[in-house]
């Protein structure tokens, strides 16, 4: 089976994966393996340098999570499927409603959220009105008859 | 027919904008001319009568009528007095504040062996009623400019005057032609600005009055408004760019305030070879890129990318990942409508497959740029989310207004021939008149029918006038004085409800959104029309007065009398108070304490209610988002005589907050009415009662109940903490929205009377705003708090969905879960 290593340079929960140094090997799984977390062996002078593969065959990308060295230029490879990845286009054309995005269609920046933090201090504004009431007044008699 | 003089000379001396009614009965004699001025009667809503049968003592002297106007601290004078006062006296007397020369009305004529003016004539057409009486008055340029922008169906608020306080010295009035400008108004001393002839038009059986306008003078000022680009209006769009070749898509601006590569669609686009990014420090960068399929398989892109900011930067522009060269003089300065911004570009780059397979090297950038990075983009870009082109900022559009189609507008002449055309309305309710021009020859000029705008103070010298309160509309220009403006708001309010009632309800379909604007006036209210009567007398004495009256009081004599009439001579003294509001004065007389007469001059005071404007002012956001509202942001007032009330500051925000004080003079009780304006509305939100008076003790009784009641109130309204906890739904507890959870602490106690009357007398608007910690990485490491729907790809950056259903993969269940949590945890698209 073909496996095509990569050295992977995006965060984990990128949809689209920035993957460069393609190189193509072949290897064979180990035992009993999963599709969701295989192992295999692989023949490699030093393949530490790698944390990504995608195996054609299952049509999958995966995180190598660890890499042992199993004798002299042979090196077992644990890896673990990056859904993301592996059916990006599928997850890219699903509807979603989102609660946070970096960019949307419009920045509604009137909703509440936990990025919205202030220091306990605060700063005040006042606004004096035009005019008001006479400051000083005037007098009123009310007198019985008249 | 009478002839009117010219009209513009008529206003000539006319120093106050003073409207002329004669009232019957009252003291000082019947058919007397009392003088009011403008402001109080619109505002408070005053009948005015004009009895057209009588006629009336005016003294008229060479073709001028004279007549003093005096403030409450003056001496009391009798009508006939106040009508005769000469220069003299003016000019003696301090208390007389103004002395009014006018010409004689058009409309009216005095037997010279009398002295008698009779009222008489009627307009050639047009008439309110075959009994409504027609006064000329003066009007400022401001007013006359924002009653024609109303006619035209426009609206101005208060940001019209932000950048310019006198804007509408601005447009051209006295430019644009200035001999027409010399002909339709004059020169008047006192405000040292030329003014309007305006004729106010009053129907006494209805109370309707109607402003007219020189109709000459409506095409001079729209003709003026138009040059001014008043009459356009703006355009709002959103901020986004079509670029001139369509192979190329423009990404949506970025900000981020870090040495950052280029990104392109939320993929790093070139990283170890050829890369610009771009230096800063405590301010922000933007940048904007741009990609084209290289070729038909779409797996290859030319990109480039601009960044910008409002402060100089440096761009470093690397090759192979070294900073070879800082093309710090790649950055370009630019001034767009007195901004400065700083943008650069970089050169083109090549990705296939988000991997490198063509390094371009940046000894040269050639700037393919797709676009027209000018000057309208950086513009858009900076100033709004959505920008407006057009318009002019504080003018709006009236909802369902005729606006004017001015393309064939370029004299008066062509602007007043359009305007017929496109406005009948206006010209079919018209008046007419037979007036002299400047050579004597009689012609006839025509006045049309406008809205008074509302105006903060004295509207004779109020320069920035606003229609943001006003019920008056395009077709709605009449005022009621009878009842004010409620007659007017209750036609505006039936027509919403019968709008209202046959727009079907619940049928909105759940996924959208009603709009964004309220609507709806609350009702003006009715001012009570009490008086004083028989079973007792209303004065108002100066302190000599006052001083004079306790003389009389205290003297032998009246001891002697009074005590045949009470066993406690006190009894005939009700109350002796101050009032914080100027009392509307009815005449003059001596003080009577039953049926004895002190002998002490005073004035007299039959209106109960006074209502006293505090003007306006605006509540405006600061942030421009969630700070602005609770619990980040509180708004409180402090209002006199009341004491410090707080405000709901989503009822306020974004809003005009209007105060008016009804004053009860006999008894010294006042409301507060607190009214918002909003979205094309005005509501009286809040009302507070309190007491503007101050009490004097007359007896150690008396004195003994006020200090029961100072008491009382101080130690039930001293300022604690209620220790209320405010939350805000939403709010999170966790991670510190801390703003969230303070106590309501109260500011002032009770504040009415005798203590109030210490207090300060103008209300104040207290606004307490947070002092913001905001994350500067949030929007690219948390994204911004929304709630949107659409599809993944439409949004780039940090995401974190709370909705979706995770179908059409072939994954497995598990899978399928972790794609679910992952969704919901934030994933970066």
């Amino acid at each position: 089976m073909d496996i095509v290593l990569y050295e992977n340079y995006s965060e984990k929960e990128a949809i689209v994966k920035d993957i460069q140094s393609a190189y193509t090997l072949t290897g064979s799984l180990r035992g009993e393996s999963s599709i969701i977390n295989p192992s295999f062996l692989i023949e490699h002078s030093n393949p530490s340098n790698y944390n990504y593969c995608y195996i054609a065959e299952f049509g999958r990308y995966y995180f190598i999570s660890n890499i042992t060295s199993v004798r002299t230029g042979i090196w077992k490879i644990d890896c673990s499927v990056d859904v993301l990845m592996s059916f990006q286009d599928a997850i890219l054309a699903l509807d979603v409603t989102v609660s946070d995005a970096s960019i949307g269609d419009q920045r509604p920046t009137y909703m509440n959220g936990d990025v919205w933090q202030t220091t306990v201090k605060t700063k005040t504004d006042v606004i004096v009105f035009p005019s008001g009431l006479l400051d000083d007044g005037e007098y009123i008699l009310i007198t019985s008859g008249g | 027919m009478p002839i009117a003089p010219d009209m513009v000379d008529t206003v000539q001396n006319y120093d106050v904008d003073d409207l002329l009614y004669a009232s019957s009965g009252g003291s000082g004699g019947n058919n007397t001319i009392r003088v009011q001025s403008t402001q109080e009667i619109v505002s408070r809503r005053e009948l005015v009568h004009v009895d057209m049968a009588d006629s009336y003592d005016i003294p008229v002297e060479d073709g001028y009528i004279r007549f003093g106007h005096y403030e409450s601290t003056g001496p009391a004078y009798t009508t006939q007095e106040i009508q005769r006062v000469t220069q003299d006296a003016v000019d003696s007397n301090t208390s007389i504040i103004k002395r009014s020369t006018i010409k004689q009305p058009y409309n009216t004529s005095v037997d010279p062996q009398t002295g008698k003016m009779t009222v008489s004539g009627q307009p050639k057409s047009g008439m309110l009623s075959t009994n409504a009486a027609y006064f000329i008055n003066a009007v400022n340029a401001a007013q006359f400019c924002t009653s024609t922008g109303v006619a035209l169906g426009k609206g101005f608020d208060s940001y019209l005057y932000n950048a310019n306080p006198d804007y509408w010295d601005s447009i051209g009035l006295q430019t644009l032609n200035p001999e027409t400008w010399a002909s339709l108004t004059s020169e008047n001393e006192s405000l040292g600005a030329r003014v309007f002839n305006a004729i106010f038009g009053i129907d006494p059986d209805t109370g309707n009055a109607q402003m007219y306008m020189d109709a000459d003078a409506f095409a001079y000022i729209a003709q003026c408004m138009k040059e001014a680009g008043i009459l356009e209006t703006g355009e709002t769009v959103a901020n986004t760019y079509t670029p001139i070749d369509d192979t190329w898509t423009i990404s949506q601006v970025q900000k981020d305030t870090l040495i950052l590569p280029v990104y392109v669609g939320g993929k790093t686009a070139i990283t170890s070879y050829g890369r610009t990014s771009v230096a800063v420090s405590d301010y922000d960068v933007y940048s904007v890129f741009a990609k084209k399929p290289w070729d038909s398989t779409s797996t290859q892109w030319d990109t480039v990318a601009w960044f910008f900011s409002e402060h100089p930067f440096t761009a470093y522009h690397y090759n192979n990942n070294t900073p070879s060269q800082t093309f710090n003089d790649r950055v370009t300065q630019k001034t767009i409508n007195g901004k400065t911004y700083y943008y650069t570009v970089s050169g083109s780059a090549t990705i296939t497959n988000n991997v490198y397979t063509a390094e371009p090297q940046y000894t040269e950038f050639t700037v393919r740029s797709p676009v027209n990075m000018d000057d309208t983009f950086i513009y858009m870009i900076f100033n709004t989310q959505l920008s407006t082109s057009g318009g002019v900022d504080g003018v709006t559009d009236q909802p369902n207004a005729t606006l004017p189609d001015t393309s064939d507008w370029t004299d008066q002449q062509s602007t007043d021939a359009s305007l017929r055309q496109q406005y009948p309305d206006l010209y079919n309710n018209s008046i007419k008149y037979d007036v002299p021009d400047a050579q004597g020859n009689i012609i006839e000029k025509e006045y049309i029918p406008v809205a008074w705008p509302n105006s903060v103070g004295n509207p004779w010298t109020d320069t920035q006038p606003t229609t943001d309160t006003s019920v008056q509309t395009q077709t709605n220009t009449m005022v009621n004085l009878l009842t004010g403006l409620a007659t007017q708001v209750d036609n505006l309010t039936k027509t919403i409800t019968q709008t209202a009632n046959t727009t079907p309800t619940g049928t909105l379909p759940p996924a959208e959104n009603p709009t964004d604007t309220g609507s709806g006036s609350s009702p003006v209210p009715v001012s009570t029309s009490g008086s004083s009567s028989k079973l007792w007398s209303v004065y108002h004495p100066t302190q000599v007065q006052v001083d004079a009256f306790g003389a009389w009081l205290w003297s032998t004599n009246f001891i002697d009398q009074i005590m045949k009439m009470f066993q406690n001579p006190m009894e005939g003294i009700i109350s002796l108070h101050k009032v914080f509001a100027t009392p509307i004065d009815a005449g003059t007389g001596n003080i009577i304490v039953g049926t004895l007469d002190s002998g002490v001059a005073s004035a007299t005071v039959t209106q109960q209610y006074v209502y006293v404007s505090c003007g306006s002012v605006d509540c405006h956001e600061d942030f421009g988002n969630v700070f602005d509202y609770s619990p980040h942001t509180q708004v409180s007032l402090y209002l006199p005589f009341i004491g410090i009330v707080p405000l709901d500051v989503s009822d306020v925000m974004r809003s005009t907050i209007t105060i008016e004080y009804g004053v009860d003079m006999f008894t010294g009780a006042c409301l507060a009415m607190v009214k918002v304006s909003r979205d094309g509305a005005t509501v009286n939100m809040y009302q507070y009662a309190g007491s503007a008076s101050v009490e004097y003790p007359l007896s150690n009784v008396q004195q003994s109940q006020l200090l029961s009641g100072i008491l009382a109130v101080a130690a039930g309204g001293a300022a604690i903490a209620t220790g209320g906890m405010s939350m805000s739904a939403g709010a999170a507890v966790i991670g510190g929205a801390a703003n969230a959870m303070k106590s309501n602490v109260g500011r002032s106690g009770g504040f009415s009377g005798n203590a109030g009357a210490m207090g300060i007398k103008k209300p104040y608007l207290i606004i307490q705003r947070p002092q913001t910690k905001v994350a500067s990485l949030f929007p690219r490491l948390a994204g911004y708090p929304t709630n949107i729907s659409g599809q993944l790809s439409d949004f780039s950056g940090q995401v974190k969905v709370t909705d979706v259903h995770v179908e059409g993969i072939p994954a497995t269940d598990v899978e399928l879960t972790q794609i679910e949590e992952l969704l919901h945890s934030g994933v970066l698209v």
